[in-house]
């Protein structure tokens, strides 16, 4: 990154002890709502459209979002960032599902729910084995993330950085559960969309389309490509990857039970929508890094850079650096909260009812779901710590969760599965999708573990199925 | 600067922190990144034949490494020279093959068939539940 488009250190700690105090403030305000387990959980499931929409976006557009499809774009090209923006597919799918969620679980809290409803305690076991897996390397992933943009763009030390951030989410969604993260989310959304806005109109004025298409055509041929393999394959993998992201994650299903039901779907399709042009836009800034003269040193830092650079051209200098800085930070803490919360709620109702069979009393509920977000948070910050190459065993759990489309399309509108077959079938699926990771590629695994799955899960539809259990024997 | 040793020839010779890493790899998706020593402005060029005939500038100025991401199917050279040194790098060579064709459009058609059937299960189903939420009502 160049140096003299950075901020000081004290700038950097201030923009970030500024807007975690906003936020928290927020959170213990909002907070105040929370007068029962379900305010605390799911805010009352009385969430309108508008925020019910920006807190689905908010919460898809995590650093991965704002930082990997730069990458995707300087890599792939416009096939890069077309595969990332399918990741909104996933949305919008989901928000087909919403009518039969909350007809099937009109009193769910968890996708833990679904799951145990639908599959029994195997299925439930194998869920929360691969959610655990995947949404503790998203949560680290982003901890890690967050610690890395304050070293490369403020100076200050991976450690305090990456601390600093986990601490005001835990913070802030410890005081205020569902409704700080749904409040806090909308407020982050605005910023987020408002900053990508700003520096993607700043590269479009700095970079003539011609110019740009003449430099791509010398120096980056391959991005221009008809039939580039590797990013052809990219856009199934992706969109299957988003897919099982999420319609099996409870950072979704917990926004499917906050939401009023009449504006759950649209407020999927909204997020959806929302969502869809921001990795574009994202990736845009990346491939103007060739025509304006940008050296890329590390790929992962390509949006940064390249941000950097174009808002220093425009004479925006240190404000600029603050800009990336706070887009940045918000894209992280509106991913970072949603997940401590939909994680914590999934350890607090599943893992104490179903597993030390102890459900929490409904008055204990904002001690024991602080002391369990407080849980999440801390084991969060001991495994960022170290600064593990964590974000690889989110990209290795793609084929995991890809695994678990086939079984959530039947469990809600299927009548009958043999759940065995179907089960077999996430296993060998994930088993077959790692495979194909190491084997043949990253852009192939989810592809593959999707593939297995749903061959399984069409076969135990047809081979001695036997009838869901009827929805009374259901209880939360 | 990093020394090669071997030859008197080679005495001297500048090459990148990563030569050893990349030296005849073959890129399965036209990306790489070059590395070199810290140590005042460098000039990067890249060409299509080793003796840099044609070559083109990839980089002038002072970082220390570079992202390439692009490069078509085909063998490709790289090197380097310190602006206040004589004499270039040992040219790295890499060569970028894709994956083949045969093995792409059987991937990519089941990559087609998958999320075709995926999307059309969620949508039949969605449109079923759909109809029976109306007949009930």
């Amino acid at each position: 990154m160049n140096d003299s488009f950075t901020i000081e250190s004290s700038t950097g700690w201030g923009l970030i002890l500024s807007l975690g105090a906003l936020w928290v403030l927020l959170g213990w305000h909002w907070g105040k709502k929370a007068t029962s387990e379900e305010g605390f959980t799911l805010a009352g499931r009385k969430v309108g459209l508008a925020l019910g929409g920006a807190t689905i976006m908010a919460t898809w557009v995590t650093s991965n979002t704002t930082m990997l499809a730069p990458v995707f774009a300087l890599k792939f090209g416009l096939w890069g960032m077309l595969a990332y923006s399918t990741a909104s597919f996933g949305l919008f799918m989901f928000a087909l599902f919403m009518p039969r969620i909350r007809e099937l679980l009109p009193d769910g809290v968890t996708a833990g729910d679904f799951f145990y409803l639908r599959f029994g305690k195997a299925g439930w076991t194998l869920f929360m084995v691969i959610t655990l897996v995947y949404s503790l390397s998203w949560l680290v992933s982003m901890a890690i993330a967050g610690g890395d943009l304050l070293e490369a763009l403020a100076g200050i030390p991976y450690q305090q950085g990456m601390s600093l951030i986990l601490m005001v989410c835990v913070l802030y969604t410890l005081f205020g559960g569902m409704y700080a993260v749904i409040g806090t989310d909308f407020i982050q959304s605005l910023i987020i969309l408002l900053g990508i806005v700003v520096i993607g109109f700043l590269v479009w004025g700095q970079v003539p389309l011609a110019k740009a298409h003449a430099h791509i055509v010398t120096h980056q041929p391959s991005l221009l490509l008809w039939v580039m393999p590797a990013a052809l394959l990219a856009v199934f993998n992706n969109l299957l990857f988003g897919f099982g992201e999420v319609f099996h994650n409870n950072v979704w299903w917990s926004r499917a039970f906050a939401v009023r039901k009449e504006v759950g779907s649209r407020a999927f399709a909204l997020a959806g929508f929302l969502w869809f042009p921001v990795p574009i836009a994202a990736g845009f800034i990346a491939l103007a890094a060739g025509p304006l003269g940008i050296n890329i040193v590390d790929e992962n830092q390509t949006g940064p850079t390249v941000a950097a650079a174009v808002l220093g051209n425009a004479g925006l200098g240190v404000f600029g650096g603050g800009l990336i800085l706070v887009v940045l930070f918000c894209s992280m803490a509106s991913s970072i909260d949603s997940l401590l919360a939909a994680t914590s709620d999934l350890l607090m109702k599943d893992f104490s009812a179903r597993v030390l069979k102890h459900p929490t009393r409904p008055e204990n509920f904002r001690k024991v779901g602080a002391g369990v977000i407080f849980l999440v948070g801390g084991v969060t910050w001991l495994l960022a710590l170290p600064h593990w190459p964590i974000i690889n065993v989110l990209f290795l759990s793609g084929p995991l969760v890809g695994s678990l489309i086939w079984p959530v399309i039947a469990g809600l509108f299927w009548e009958e599965i043999n759940r065995s077959v179907a089960l077999a079938g996430i296993v060998l699926g994930s088993l077959a999708g790692l495979f194909s990771y190491f084997w043949i590629g990253w852009f192939v695994a989810a592809l593959v573990g999707t593939g297995v799955s749903m061959l399984f899960s069409l076969t135990a539809r047809y081979i001695r199925p036997s009838s869901f259990p009827p929805l009374c024997s259901f209880k939360t | 600067m990093t020394f090669v040793g071997g030859s008197l020839w080679a005495v001297g010779s500048l090459q990148f922190s990563n030569h050893q890493e990349l030296q005849n790899s073959v890129l399965s998706e036209g990306v790489l990144t070059l590395k070199w020593k810290d140590g005042g402005e460098i000039l990067l060029q890249q060409d299509r034949t080793e003796e840099f005939k044609y070559p083109i500038v990839r980089y002038r100025g002072k970082d220390s490494a570079s992202v390439i991401t692009g490069l078509a199917e085909g063998t490709h050279y790289f090197r380097f020279k310190k602006l206040d040194q004589p004499g270039w790098s040992l040219p790295l060579s890499v060569k970028v093959q894709f994956v083949n064709h045969t093995l792409l459009y059987s991937l990519l058609s089941l990559g087609g068939a998958v999320s075709l059937l995926t999307v059309g299960a969620i949508v039949h189903g969605a449109r079923k539940s759909h109809r029976l939420d109306a007949v009930r009502s």
